[in-house]
């Protein structure tokens, strides 16, 4: 084989360095939140900045226990999360079947008004929705945050949807020969096939509901009730505006987590991602 | 699609193989129609009928037909002024992000090695909370403090005063989005991977150079993502609001208090859901507007692969 030649070396070690400088770029804000949260009130506004924290200290950690009940807040977020993933992810598999396997008449239509209720703009429907909420009495709870998504998610109904059309008709066939009725089939063929399509829907959501900001600022109006991200809002000083210590150990607590998930279930994820820019 | 032993089954109920498979098919999506109803369809046209109330504070309503509209345009201190601030903001922050996130997905794809942890960072931003990046980068962004002035105070001794100076925040918090792109990049790049590298080694046999493969292959090809993202992007910027909240709560003087920001205070900070109403109209006119001019021009530079024979 012959040797790369110099243009292409140097081309190449070009690309290398602009991709590290990237890599530095993208991950430095986390970098920071997480050292801030442990380099303690003091190395936090140190000057110069300590690139490197210097000073260890927990104390972040303590004051924002101690000040805003951070375990608490974590907790709710949690609530919020399972019950929004239990619904979202069970009703969408269901309609995802009924668009991917029954024929039923205007069935293009209605599925092309899906695609198109995925490009609604959220303030389009905030604030009928606030008043609906507020006039059955849900204001202060986290039923608006969960309960919509009981009746599925466009988007994770298309992803199924498409998941499903994969999976050989046979396998439906075969058990509906057999006698199993639309829903047995569903719940014991196809949902066990699933899996890959639901892990994505499942992180996209945990996403979304643990990083909500707008909907719970809307809705809760008792600090008890606050999820992680809503809190991390309301932590301010009388001096300096912003309670810095609380609100980089808070964003180092509620950052952890969605980073972690992301982590391990990376490919599921982008999988997931790259399937719904591929509109049919 | 058929299959023989259905037929021979008869059921109970007397319907037809088709209608009883049409009746199931229905309730098996009937959750997602009733969503639909209850909260999209429903609430756009009940926030449009009360566009033409006076409906502050839960309070008694009072028709005045198309007055909020035109009181948004001619009689309001911040409608106007923040409607010309989202519209700078979207004309500057989707190509932007669009551009950024293509280079990246261009960069990521190519044959380098370390790509795949490098994508996974580039992606990492995108998994935090509004709350979270936004005080991080107003934590970062302190004209005296913050670590980006010491760097920009080390290498090309200059403070930037990013968030202080009424017309500097606006552009700052513009920047920032250069960090949230991650969904768009993945896009691209699924784009890019699914190429044909028939086509590339062709044009290498031709002696294409690397330019000219990007423009008659590359950005060919992935026109129609590049036309999805566009869109989405734009949409997104449109009702961007929670950096606004977060960085600078609108301020300094105002400076960064866009239309979306406007809406959310009308309605839930002074409950003035008439006139909310109308301001979201106002915008999703806007939105549904350039959208469509969007769409008219992708006519030119979009091309799907079903309708190249």
């Amino acid at each position: 084989m012959k040797r790369p030649g110099f243009p292409v070396v140097f081309t190449r070690s070009i690309l290398y360095v602009i991709m590290l400088a990237v890599c530095v770029i993208y991950t430095f804000p986390i970098y920071w939140i997480f050292t801030k949260a442990i380099n303690g009130p003091k190395g936090l506004w140190a000057y110069p900045p300590q690139l490197i924290p210097k000073t260890i200290s927990l104390e972040n950690f303590v004051s924002l226990q101690n000040n805003y009940q951070i375990v608490r807040k974590l907790w709710n977020s949690l609530v919020v999360c399972i019950f929004s993933i239990l619904g979202a992810t069970g009703t969408s598999a269901i309609v995802a079947y009924g668009f991917a396997r029954m024929r039923f008449k205007g069935k293009r239509i209605i599925f092309i008004i899906l695609l198109g209720t995925m490009m609604i703009p959220w303030d389009a429907v905030v604030i009928p929705q606030f008043i609906l909420f507020t006039a059955i009495g849900w204001q202060g709870t986290y039923y608006p945050l969960i309960v919509p998504l009981w009746l599925g998610v466009s988007l994770y109904i298309f992803l199924i949807r498409q998941f499903i059309m994969g999976i050989p008709y046979e396998l439906d066939e075969a058990a509906i020969i057999d006698g199993c009725g639309r829903f047995t089939v569903f719940t014991r063929i196809i949902v066990p096939l699933l899996r890959p399509a639901l892990v994505a829907v499942v992180i996209m959501q945990y996403l979304n509901s643990w990083n909500d900001f707008l909907n719970p600022l809307i809705y809760l109006n008792k600090v008890g009730s606050y999820t992680v991200s809503l809190q991390l809002f309301f932590m301010k000083d009388p001096f300096r505006g912003m309670d810095w210590p609380s609100v980089m150990a808070g964003s180092f607590v509620a950052a952890i987590f969605p980073v972690l998930v992301f982590f391990f279930t990376q490919k599921q994820l982008v999988g997931g991602i790259a399937q719904s820019g591929i509109k049919g | 699609m058929t299959f023989p032993t259905a037929v021979l089954r008869k059921n109970k109920k007397g319907l037809s193989i088709t209608a009883r498979e049409a009746l199931s098919g229905y309730l098996f999506i009937s959750p997602w129609l009733l969503g639909l109803l209850l909260f999209a369809a429903g609430p756009m046209l009940f926030s449009l009928s009360i566009s033409f109330f006076k409906w502050d504070m839960f309070k008694s309503m009072t028709f005045v037909g198309i007055q909020n509209y035109i009181k948004a345009f001619t009689d309001d201190e911040y409608a106007l002024p923040s409607l010309l601030k989202t519209l700078s903001f979207v004309l500057f922050e989707t190509p932007y992000q669009l551009v950024i996130a293509l280079l990246l997905a261009l960069l990521l794809n190519s044959k380098l090695r370390g790509t795949g942890v490098a994508r996974a960072l580039v992606y990492l931003p995108a998994v935090l909370s509004g709350a979270i990046s936004g005080s991080m980068w107003k934590f970062m962004m302190d004209k005296d403090l913050g670590v980006i002035n010491y760097f920009t105070l080390t290498l090309f001794n200059v403070k930037i005063p990013w968030l202080i100076k009424p017309d500097m925040a606006m552009f700052s918090i513009a920047l920032t989005g250069a960090l949230a792109v991650g969904t768009s990049m993945i896009l691209f790049l699924a784009a890019l991977q699914s190429i044909p590298a028939q086509y590339y080694e062709a044009a290498d046999i031709d002696g294409a150079s690397k330019v000219r493969k990007l423009f008659k292959i590359t950005l060919p090809f992935i026109a129609p993502t590049t036309l999805y993202n566009l869109i989405i992007i734009m949409i997104a910027q449109f009702q961007c609001v929670v950096p606004f909240m977060v960085i600078t709560g609108g301020g300094p003087v105002k400076s960064t208090y866009v239309f979306a920001y406007y809406e959310y205070e009308t309605a839930f900070r002074y409950m003035r859901f008439g006139q909310a109403a109308s301001q979201s109209w106002i915008i999703l006119s806007v939105v549904l507007v350039a959208t469509m001019a969007i769409l008219a021009t992708s006519k030119f530079w979009v091309y799907y692969e079903s309708e190249k024979d």
